[in-house]
């Protein structure tokens, strides 16, 4: 079996919404090789070939595989948890099975631009970010060159949901 | 040297590993599963998700995240029967049942204004799956069944009677305590909506281990509300399985013990297991029957019960046999009502109960052999 386990390292609520958990959890062997085989299998991942990452959904779930791990949001409770593992590793391992037969991807297939994701910044140029508006930081922010924690009023309880969604993009990202 | 005869109160002995399984677990583990931070917390939730996987497995069934751990599948039954009967509700039983269907039922009857058909079975257990259909009233909201009788054994037409519970859309439970592990049960082919378990008899696990499958969308009120190890600050039970109907730090070491139970038995093979058993009861029967004067409940048929089969002596009550066997010859039967009044009425045997015999996968004919030895110089 190409892998063998996945491990769950670490189970969180998630920020923004308390009734749902993220974890991660660790492949028992490095699985860049299959990421792009995976990128052309699954119609709407998002994957990045220089961190490795392919981001993908799972009905609300938002999955992110690495090349040795991998981070859930919006699971349900832990028995959802093993249940995704359980589904990560079956695809994982079928992929693999059949890649003679797929033709890899490299390129990313898509990636939210910079006004996509302004509209879950706070919008108030507040600059405590230090970037001058919140449109440069959301060009930063996809550059990998800003972090989510950096915008302090994403916290405050009214940009809950924005919050939510940033920290989703994140993930896509591979932030 | 003993001989156990007592496996459908619980099965005795357990395969080595259900013993291994809860010592590693207490040793080398021994954390509360549920949201913890560190590693060996998470590897006591693994261990209870693979748990529920090993269940889904031999129930065939698809979905972890429905199954319910509880104490025993008297808990089970309890959960289901008094977290979705409002009063006015009807339900259809057999005839056959334990007291943890009956009593249930019953103090709902007195309690919360439910009325119970009853329905009838022959002297051999026999129930036909059409008067099941017939006791249907317009407000049944439960069709309750035993899988089969603990006193003689009878299996019951489940699959039939959950095709009718499906084409009248009431949910079907069945009381699986004396076959699951043994028998091949399917939630799908079976149509079970409530499939009510135990973890120490057949499925060879700890006492204090069961569950319940829960293979239906309604609503089931909780029994218990309290910590699920996550989502603290939402002030009720939250509504997502299995926390919605489990609830308090879970018996992780026995739930290990089960899952133990459990890979033995899929290793083995249920159907290699039904086998022996039946061989076991075929032999048993006949031997029995070498006894002169001994009543056999029940339908004398091995294709027709499970490892459970219930007698009398012609002079000596229950109760003396049992003790004569125990005290003489090592020999471990059980005697009385078996916590079952109904089917006594039946059989005829409410006022005298009767000697049970529990076969279990680790009998072999020797132990029989030893028995009606001794039955017969009791007889004497």
């Amino acid at each position: 079996m190409y892998v063998k386990d996945i491990i769950i390292t670490r189970i969180q609520p998630c920020t923004a919404d308390a009734e749902r958990i993220r974890f991660q959890a660790g492949f028992s062997r490095n699985i860049s090789e299959v990421l792009p085989y995976m990128n052309a299998v699954l119609m709407d991942a998002i994957y990045n070939h220089k961190i490795p990452s392919l981001t993908f959904k799972k009905q609300f779930r938002i999955i992110t595989l690495y090349e040795d791990k991998l981070a859930v949001s919006k699971a349900i409770n832990e028995t959802d948890a093993y249940e995704i593992t359980d589904l990560i590793k079956g695809l994982v391992n079928e992929i693999y099975e059949k890649r003679k037969d797929i033709e890899p991807i490299y390129e990313m297939r898509q990636k939210p631009s910079a006004i996509e994701v302004y509209k879950y910044l706070p919008k108030i140029n507040c600059r405590k970010c230090k970037e001058a508006t919140c449109l440069a930081f959301a060009s930063k922010f996809l550059m990998g060159e800003q972090k989510i924690q950096n915008c302090r009023p994403l916290y405050e309880e009214a940009n809950k949901e924005k919050l939510e969604t940033m920290e989703d993009f994140a993930q896509m990202l591979g932030y | 040297m003993t001989v156990y005869l007592d496996n459908a109160a619980t099965s005795f002995p357990k395969p080595p590993q259900v013993a291994k399984g809860v010592y590693d677990f207490m040793i080398n583990i021994g954390a509360t599963a549920g949201r913890g931070a560190y590693q060996r917390a998470l590897e006591s939730d693994r261990s209870v998700y693979e748990a529920r996987k090993s269940i889904t497995r031999l129930f065939h069934y698809n979905n972890p995240s429905r199954v319910i751990f509880t104490s025993n599948v008297t808990e089970s039954i309890n959960l289901v029967i008094n977290g979705m009967t409002k009063e006015g509700d009807h339900i259809v039983t057999s005839s056959l049942e334990h007291n943890a269907v009956w009593r249930c039922i019953k103090t709902l009857e007195r309690d919360r204004g439910v009325s119970i058909s009853t329905v009838p079975c022959t002297v051999e257990g026999y129930t036909n799956a059409g008067d099941v259909e017939k006791a249907i009233q317009k407000n049944t909201t439960l069709i309750v069944f035993n899988h089969a009788s603990n006193v003689i054994g009878t299996l019951q037409p489940i699959r039939e009677i959950g095709a009718i519970a499906r084409k009248y859309k009431i949910p079907f439970l069945v009381d699986s305590a004396q076959t699951a592990g043994v028998y091949p049960i399917s939630i799908k082919e079976d149509n079970i909506d409530f499939l009510a378990f135990t973890g120490h008899k057949s499925l060879l696990g700890p006492m204090g281990t069961g569950g319940l499958i829960v293979n239906w969308d309604g609503k089931i009120y909780p029994m218990k509300s309290g910590g699920t190890g996550g989502d603290s600050a939402y002030p009720y039970q939250p509504d997502y399985f299995p926390n919605c109907l489990e609830t308090g730090t879970p018996n992780v070491a026995g739930i290990v013990g089960l899952r133990e139970g459990i890979e033995f038995i899929l290793q083995e093979g249920i159907e290699k297991i039904f086998k022996k058993e039946k061989e076991l009861i075929a032999y048993t029967l006949e031997k029995l029957q070498e006894i002169k004067g001994i009543t056999i409940y029940g339908p004398k048929d091995c294709e027709k019960i499970i490892g459970v089969i219930s007698f009398n002596l012609k002079k000596i009550p229950a109760e003396e046999v049992a003790y004569e066997l125990d005290q003489r010859y090592g020999i471990m039967v059980r005697a009385g009502l078996h916590c079952a009044p109904t089917i006594h009425k039946i059989i005829g045997s409410n006022l005298i109960g009767t000697v049970r015999i529990g076969i279990g996968y680790f009998n072999e004919k020797k132990d029989i052999d030893r028995l009606i030895k001794a039955l017969k110089e009791i007889n004497t």
